[in-house]
């Protein structure tokens, strides 16, 4: 006997079919996806395999789907296999979808990044300082890339002191790991302060070859400390592991290589300023010690020279206040030669009046008519000059005869020649 | 030692020194007065390096 079935009726038959077996109840698919489509609730994509088959998927889990999936990516996708009714086609109900030997390639990943943290490549006691003003940096970046330009220019702007010597290198694919040995190996024999390993950021999936373990292994022979800046915020690769130091991005490597010269002009500035406020503060000491000397009596004559060389200096002090570097120049001469002067001058005062003094009272002691006078002689004076000579009297002349306690008036009588 | 042979970082180095020794105040006015002339002939040096500074770029070549 004939059964004739609606369509709905087989469609439903086998959609009860295939969900009884076991086997198609939990599948993992791999394809490459194409057409893909997402909804609020649903994403819909079809899994490819070259040109031989396809594959419906849907998926009503939207949170186990990465969101970084896209067409053309290579993929498992986990679930059971239903029939859609309406259309009589058969789909994959998708509970995951994962990269394809992204899952594998992580998982060894983990299990090398246990391995080589065990030797102790990663370290934090391992992790050496950076040099402060590097001479030599190394650089090994991809060829013409913008992470060259980048740091060039950064390192350029900030302190161009300093030589770089750059090695280009493959930084994706298979060839990539001996490609940045070598140029590692090529630094290894250079004299550098730091090493340098950057590329840009753009589209960057593929770092798979800063996760090599003999580029590890290679690196951490390191001689000096190695700054990271492959440029991916997200994952971090095991090259990252074993940098002393980290960069976002090669702009961010340059300021972490080397000061900023703006920075150490004012450095400069201050440490100019400082000495010029020192210095002023030892000048206005000495000025203090000279008015000290001003001030005693056996240099009150002198006082005016003194007083001279400390207006002098003063001017000076002030002077330096003024930050032209060649009037600091002029004046320090000017100061040097100043000093020694004044140093010369007191000297030759002390001197002087040393020396004067001491010929004076001399010639006072043996002067002092009041000695004289003691031993029994006396002065005649006429109007208060003093008379040397018998020929500058007269008969007559009322003179004045002083003695050592006093003077007493007398009239000239007469002469000895008349 | 030369002063032409120091690094930059040794003479800064010399220089923050020099500031400090000089601040101390327990200098005579003679070794004042050289450090102060040191001092500021490094500290133009230093600028002077700044100035000048011309960055060299060698590219070598990997196997």
């Amino acid at each position: 006997m004939r059964s004739i079935l609606s369509i709905s009726e087989l469609n439903a038959y086998v959609k009860n079919v295939i969900q009884r077996d076991a086997f198609l109840s939990y599948v993992e698919v791999r394809g490459e996806i194409i057409n893909l489509k997402r909804y609020n609730t649903a994403i819909y994509f079809t899994l490819k395999e070259e040109d031989k088959a396809r594959l419906s998927v849907v998926s009503f889990n939207t949170k186990a789907f990465p969101t970084t999936l896209k067409d053309g990516d290579e993929v498992i996708a986990t679930g059971r296999i239903t029939v859609y009714e309406k259309s009589g086609n058969y789909q994959l109900v998708a509970t995951e979808v994962s990269y394809y030997g992204l899952g594998a390639k992580l998982l060894e990943l983990a299990k090398l990044k246990v391995k080589l943290d065990k030797m102790g490549l990663f370290d934090q006691e391992k992790k050496r300082p950076l040099p402060k003003f590097p001479k030599v940096i190394g650089i090994i970046t991809p060829k013409d890339s913008a992470a060259q330009s980048d740091l060039v220019t950064n390192i350029n702007r900030r302190y161009p002191l300093v030589t770089l010597k750059i090695v280009n290198a493959t930084f994706q694919g298979e060839s990539a790991p001996s490609s940045l040995i070598s140029a590692f190996e090529v630094l290894q024999n250079e004299h550098i302060d730091v090493l340098i390993i950057a590329r840009g950021g753009g589209s960057s999936d593929d770092l798979w070859a800063f996760n090599d373990e003999s580029l590890i292994m290679a690196l951490s022979a390191k001689k000096v400390p190695l700054i990271s800046a492959i440029g991916h915020e997200i994952d971090t690769t095991l090259v990252d592991y074993l940098a002393d130091v980290r960069a976002s991005t090669p702009t961010a490597a340059a300021e972490l290589v080397v000061p900023d010269q703006n920075e150490l002009r004012q450095t400069l500035t201050d440490y100019s300023v400082r000495l010029e406020n020192a210095m002023s503060t030892v000048l206005i000491q000495r000025e203090k010690e000279l008015n000290h000397l001003i001030i005693r009596p056996v240099l009150v004559n002198f006082g005016a020279i003194v007083e001279n060389l400390t207006t002098k200096l003063l001017t000076l002090s002030t002077k330096l206040g003024a930050r032209s570097a060649e009037n600091i120049a002029r004046a320090e001469i000017t100061l040097h030669s100043l000093k020694e002067r004044l140093n010369k001058a007191i000297t030759r005062t002390y001197n002087v009046i040393n020396e004067t003094l001491v010929a004076k009272s001399t010639r006072l002691e043996a002067l002092n008519p009041t000695n004289v006078l003691n031993r029994g002689y006396a002065f005649i004076s006429k109007n208060e000059e003093i008379i040397k000579s018998a020929k500058k009297l007269k008969v007559k002349d009322e003179v004045k005869i002083t003695f050592s306690d006093g003077s007493v008036l007398a009239e000239v009588k007469g002469g000895e020649d008349e | 030692m030369s002063k032409e042979k120091l690094s930059f970082e040794q003479k800064l180095a010399r220089l923050n020194a020099i500031v400090s020794e000089l601040e101390s105040g327990k200098l005579s006015l003679d070794a004042s007065l050289k450090l102060f002339e040191e001092g500021n002939a490094l500290s133009k040096e230093l600028a002077t390096e700044l100035n000048e500074a011309k960055l060299k770029i060698e590219e070598l070549q990997g196997k």
